[in-house]
């Protein structure tokens, strides 16, 4: 029981985990856009000079012309990658999360569904590297099959035409897991109640999709497209190993883009400054995303 | 009461777990022992140098009762990564080997040498061993012209230098494989020039169906950095190479633009292994070594990379980086430069000891000869008539170099003060990737360098 004599009792108990935050979460959080204002090579920060806002400037309003373009590269990246995965991963795991729920072999079909999600990420980027080589699992197989017009004689990620495909695929691979479950989620939580009452009002299969299980996963539909905008934009390990960013910057994402800026150029304070930029856009998004579905989370 | 105070006690007893928890602790995680001068850490992020470093260190400790510690962090950009948050906490150990360079912002945190390293001890290096250690007066110039420059940069004075150089090496370097260069009816010798290089290659592949060249092109500025220079010192001479550098010149001039066509020749007659641009450096030597393709790009440090993937001396045919026809510079001597330098921590506790480690460790030739031979690179002691007791592959990589300064370490100064930070270079060495593509000519990879060049230079880059 609470007493007068023992109320602040409970915050005590609060005060490791609010210290281990602030020390932690803000502190670095603050650091980070601190440093967004100055020019530091990364050691000593006595040494970092202040420079206002020519960080943004520089790859904003191209006071440097080669890290603006370098930046809005990235980021047509990152969009492309993030708009792929909600067009393509969105119907995938709406189509497995129902068969998921209809197979007799549900359990077997979840392992295999999900293996993206426990495998080691560095493991696997560098299996599908190799199945991406001139002489690799796709070429082999197109080859095969006769669909000699859909090899890459450089392999997929030796062409800058075809490297972002690459990059894409495996993102897609990677996204999927999550927003199976999801979605399988969802329709598990659907109260069979209202398909037997459509079914009794003589509504089709299509009508009870369309006014029933859509409408009901509207609201995890925004959490999968905030979730893979939000992963899009922070693709970094399948970019840093299959490519690198390459070739001539045709895979190039803000994570490596900020990578390479603070810690092979030793600019972080440039680093920050395009780290919070791409921040405040997938913030952006995932403002317009929860007007568009009109929907409260 | 006693209940206050045994709470108080308690939100004591969690705030200090918390502070102690987060400190980074007294004990410095690489700093000195309490043993103090009898016993010094050192770092590296060079695998294959850590036998060869304890080998040293082995002997300094015979010689004088000092014990070196040495860890290793690898790869390079997780050693860069632990070097600046142990500088940051002051938890840096009392030795660094790190890459040879100025004004790579190290040096806020180790010790400046030029007061307390004298002729004595320099005059026992190569002769361009400090080049690239220490700081040129045309890179204070353009550190205080660049408004990006950082502050360490900017703070920086010509003829300060804060390490010793370790190792030498060079870049420039074609390793051929024998047997596929014999299958193919050729006889295994260096070419006089790159058109006879070319040509080689062309044979070779109508031959034996094996691609010509591999290199780690995934690293964009790699062909510039290892072959590329190379061309266009020797095609129009150091300066005009230093003139582009700074500016002065370009791309699409006739005296650099057959250096941009070298590369489109070896596109467009398909020598390039196929995936050479998702091939790094690691990759482009496993693939050599597996007969993927008849030659390799490489320094003086890949030998020790191909003998450790199982091929043999015998097996191997190198040669510099032939000219183009009609080249000033008819034959390239390998220029050896610093490849990686020792620096002491300026706030170690056994600075003496850390100092006198790293003189014995670079200047004593039983130290280098041991060092040599146990991680396979060439010192950059000038070891005279020592230099037999070198391991008999490094003793040919020796004999290669050239004993005076040549055309590279003309170029260097330059090179070292604007291709990383005139960013048209960074362009370059993406159109070069297009080019292997086919996607760009050399006309089009010159114009394209001029025309950032341009804009960089109007927008006060």
């Amino acid at each position: 029981m609470i007493t007068t004599r023992n109320k602040w009792v409970p915050y005590l108990f609060l005060l490791p985990g609010v210290l281990l935050f602030l020390a932690v979460g803000v502190y670095s959080v603050g650091f980070s856009i601190l440093l967004s204002f100055y020019n530091w090579s990364g050691i000593d920060f006595s040494t970092a000079r202040f420079e206002g806002l020519a960080n943004f400037k520089q790859f904003l309003l191209g006071d440097d012309p080669i890290v603006t373009q370098n930046f809005y590269n990235s980021l047509l990246h990152n969009v492309l990658i993030g708009a792929a995965q909600v067009v393509i991963v969105i119907p995938i795991a709406i189509v497995l999360a129902f068969v998921l729920q209809n197979t007799k072999m549900a359990s077997l079909y979840r392992t295999v569904y999900f293996l993206p999600m426990i495998a080691s990420g560095v493991a696997i980027f560098y299996v599908w590297k190799g199945l991406f080589e001139p002489t690799g699992a796709f070429n082999s197989l197109f080859h095969a099959i006769g669909l000699d017009f859909l090899t890459v004689p450089g392999g997929m990620l030796g062409s800058s035409s075809t490297s972002l495909i690459g990059i894409i695929i495996t993102s897609i691979w990677g996204g999927l897991p999550g927003t199976l479950i999801l979605y399988y989620a969802g329709l598990t939580s659907i109260d069979p109640t209202l398909y037997e009452a459509a079914n009794v009002d003589g509504a089709s299969k299509l009508t009870m999709i369309t006014k029933i299980t859509w409408p009901l996963l509207k609201p995890i539909t925004l959490i999968a497209v905030i979730q893979m905008v939000n992963g899009a934009f922070q693709a970094f390990e399948n970019v840093f190993i299959m490519t690198g960013g390459g070739p001539s910057g045709s895979s190039e994402v803000i994570g490596t883009l900020v990578y390479r800026t603070a810690f092979l150029n030793n600019d972080y304070g440039l680093a920050s400054a395009i780290g919070w930029i791409s921040f405040l856009i997938t913030g952006a998004i995932a403002m317009f995303s929860i007007r568009s579905f009109k929907v409260d989370i | 009461m006693k209940r206050k105070a045994t709470l108080m006690v308690t939100m004591l007893s969690v705030l200090c777990l918390f502070v102690s928890a987060c400190s980074g602790g007294q004990k410095q995680e690489g700093g000195s022992s309490a043993e103090g001068s009898k016993h010094l850490t050192m770092w590296t992020w060079k695998v294959a140098y850590t036998p060869g470093i304890e080998a040293a260190a082995k002997l300094y400790e015979e010689k004088t009762g000092v014990k070196v510690d040495v860890e290793t962090f690898t790869p390079d950009d997780t050693y860069r990564q632990k070097f600046q948050a142990a500088a940051n906490s002051k938890n840096l150990p009392d030795v660094v080997n790190w890459w040879a360079t100025a004004g790579d912002s190290i040096e806020g945190s180790v010790l400046e040498l030029s007061g307390e390293v004298g002729d004595d001890v320099l005059s026992k290096y190569y002769g361009t061993a400090m080049d690239p250690i220490k700081v040129t007066q045309s890179q204070v110039d353009s550190w205080q012209k660049d408004k990006n420059a950082t502050t360490v940069q900017k703070s920086l004075k010509a003829g300060q230098f804060y390490g010793l150089p370790l190792d030498i090496g060079g870049f420039f370097t074609f390793y051929g494989n024998k047997q596929l260069i014999e299958k193919a009816g050729l006889t295994a010798e260096a070419p006089k020039t790159w058109e006879e290089f070319v040509t080689m290659m062309e044979t070779i592949k109508s031959k034996t169906g094996t691609p010509g060249l591999v290199f780690g092109a995934k690293t964009s500025d790699l062909w510039e950095n290892w072959a590329g220079s190379a061309l266009a010192i020797m095609y129009g001479g150091p300066q005009s190479y230093i003139d582009l550098l700074e500016r002065k010149a370009k791309m699409s001039d006739p005296e650099h633009l057959p250096v941009v066509q070298a590369v489109q020749t070896l596109a467009d007659k398909d020598l390039l292994m196929p995936g050479i641009l998702s091939t790094d450096i690691d990759g482009a030597d496993q693939a050599f070594a597996a007969g993927k393709a008849a030659f390799d790009l490489g320094g003086s440090f890949t030998m020790s990379t191909l003998l450790a993937m199982g091929m043999k001396p015998e097996d191997i045919v190198t040669f510099p980086v032939p000219p183009i026809d009609g080249s000033k510079i008819t034959s390239w001597t390998t220029d050896p430069f610093t490849l990686t330098m020792l620096s002491v921590n300026k706030d170690s506790k056994n600075k003496d000891a850390a100092l006198d480690f790293i003189k014995y460790m670079t200047t004593d030739p039983d130290a280098a000869v041991a060092f040599a031979n146990a991680a396979y690179t060439v010192p950059a002691l000038n070891l005279g008539d020592r230099a037999k007791d070198l391991d008999p592959n490094l003793k040919a990589i020796v004999d290669s170099f050239a004993t005076e300064p040549g055309p590279y370490s003309e170029a260097q100064p330059a090179i070292n003060a604007y291709r990383g930070k005139n960013k048209e270079w960074e362009v370059y060495a993406q159109s070069i990737q297009s080019m292997i593509e086919k996607k760009m000519t050399a006309e089009q990879a010159a114009k394209k360098f001029d025309d950032t060049m341009k804009s960089l230079q109007a927008s006060g880059n």
